[in-house]
């Protein structure tokens, strides 16, 4: 299939909770072709356009399917190919028209990546089960975490003007974490999303959390900082009901975690260059659509994040960057 | 080496060895003690190589990037499109 994609396609992915509704190309183009493919028109049980769609740079649907299976996703795709080769045969190659390098973008979607910040790479995954060996943990889900550049000096064990921390590091210095940095994580990033999404905690729902740091190893362009801390956070039941199942969800959920981390500071160009954070504990309860309402737990889960580059691919935006993720 | 710092050292050695041996799903709750124990938790919930087989192919998070590039190509866009971007959290 990878081969068969790199032949034919430009692969691109897209999040429908912002390109179905977008006011801008990039909206109206997904639109254009969703409203031609397999959930045209729907609004029941949902409105979701989720899917798989083969088209035409000016928006002509040839194939369209909504699966996981990759025979039912390969056959959509050859279908989409033979029929492309059917209209250029024709003649038929749509709008010559080129598309736009500078079009105007709905800015209600577009948050700019934070000055001085850095992004971590984020997977959480149900963690093994000593009452059940048989349990399999292959499910699991991403996330990117940005870090904007004041938080991201918080984390540094030194500061350029000596204000709050010494110029230079030294073996055992310790040192807090500022509590809204870490509580912004808990709300934000520990949230229960292996099956399938949950919201993120509201403010109130974060109960603590706590991060501490110290010095362990120091040398001329490499200082290690040991994490550790805790958070734990619970929303009561909300009472809402999932639409495609009708079940009602309605007890509490939470995540009682602890946090550790191993990170890496070059002093000299002023930049990490390792940050390997965990966050592991208890989860219980359900969301609407996180798919636990058969296994409430308390379980064992695991958030684990890893410092990225910056190149496109790892500049998804963070799942709540337009619900208040950078707020407090 | 006196026989008290050869017992720590002893004891240092057998809290080692059962580090590496305590399975994961013991660790699952209890705090890290060692960085051997952090790494390896830290690690096992990475997705391993056969899970990531499909980040092979070179996607492009962004319609109109995509559009712009099959068009150069003279290619179709293959459009993958979810609840949340499939490159982030879905």
């Amino acid at each position: 299939m990878i081969d068969f994609i790199a032949e034919h396609f430009v692969p691109v992915t897209t999040n429908i909770n912002h390109s179905q509704h977008r006011k801008d190309l990039e909206g109206k183009y997904f639109r254009k072709i969703a409203e031609q493919g397999h959930y045209a028109g729907r609004t029941k049980p949902t409105a979701t356009r989720q899917g798989l769609y083969v088209a035409t740079v000016d928006g002509h649907l040839l194939a369209s399917v909504n699966s996981t299976q990759a025979d039912e996703v390969l056959k959509m795709m050859k279908q989409g190919v033979a029929k492309w080769q059917q209209r250029q045969a024709l003649g038929m190659t749509g709008s010559q028209k080129k598309v736009r390098k500078t079009a105007r973008v709905d800015k209600n979607y577009q948050v700019p990546f934070p000055e001085g910040g850095l992004v971590l790479g984020e997977v959480c995954r149900d963690l093994p089960r000593s009452d059940d060996p048989s349990f399999k943990n292959w499910r699991h889900n991403f996330d990117h975490v940005w870090l904007t550049g004041k938080e991201v000096a918080m984390f540094k064990p030194v500061s350029a003007d000596g204000r709050g921390k010494p110029k230079k590091a030294s073996k055992g210095q310790q040192y807090e974490i500022d509590e809204a940095v870490i509580r912004r994580l808990a709300q934000f990033h520990f949230v229960d999303q292996v099956n399938g999404e949950a919201s993120s905690w509201d403010e109130s729902d974060v109960k603590y959390a706590v991060l501490k740091a110290e010095v362990v190893e120091v040398a001329q362009d490499r200082v290690k900082i040991k994490l550790n801390g805790r958070a734990k956070c619970v929303k009561p039941p909300t009472g809402n009901r999932n639409p495609l199942s009708g079940t009602r969800v309605d007890k509490e959920r939470g995540v009682d975690l602890k946090v550790s981390g191993y990170l890496v500071f070059n002093p000299k160009s002023d930049r990490f260059t390792s940050f390997d954070m965990l966050a592991h504990g208890q989860r219980w309860g359900a969301a609407v659509y996180n798919f636990r309402q058969r296994d409430m737990g308390p379980e064992p889960i695991g958030f684990a994040f890893r410092l990225l580059e910056t190149k496109p691919e790892n500049m998804v935006q963070p799942k709540f960057l337009l619900w208040g993720y950078f707020d407090n | 080496m006196s026989k008290d710092l050869f017992r720590i050292f002893l004891l240092s050695l057998t809290s080692t060895a059962m580090l590496f041996a305590t399975p994961l799903a013991a660790q699952s709750t209890q705090a890290l003690k060692s960085e051997a124990a952090f790494r390896k938790l830290h690690d096992s919930l990475f997705p391993a190589a056969n899970e990531e087989k499909w980040r092979q192919t070179p996607w492009v998070p962004s319609i109109a990037t995509g559009r712009r590039m099959a068009q150069e190509r003279k290619r179709l866009l293959f459009l993958w499109a979810m609840n949340g971007d499939p490159l982030g959290c879905v």
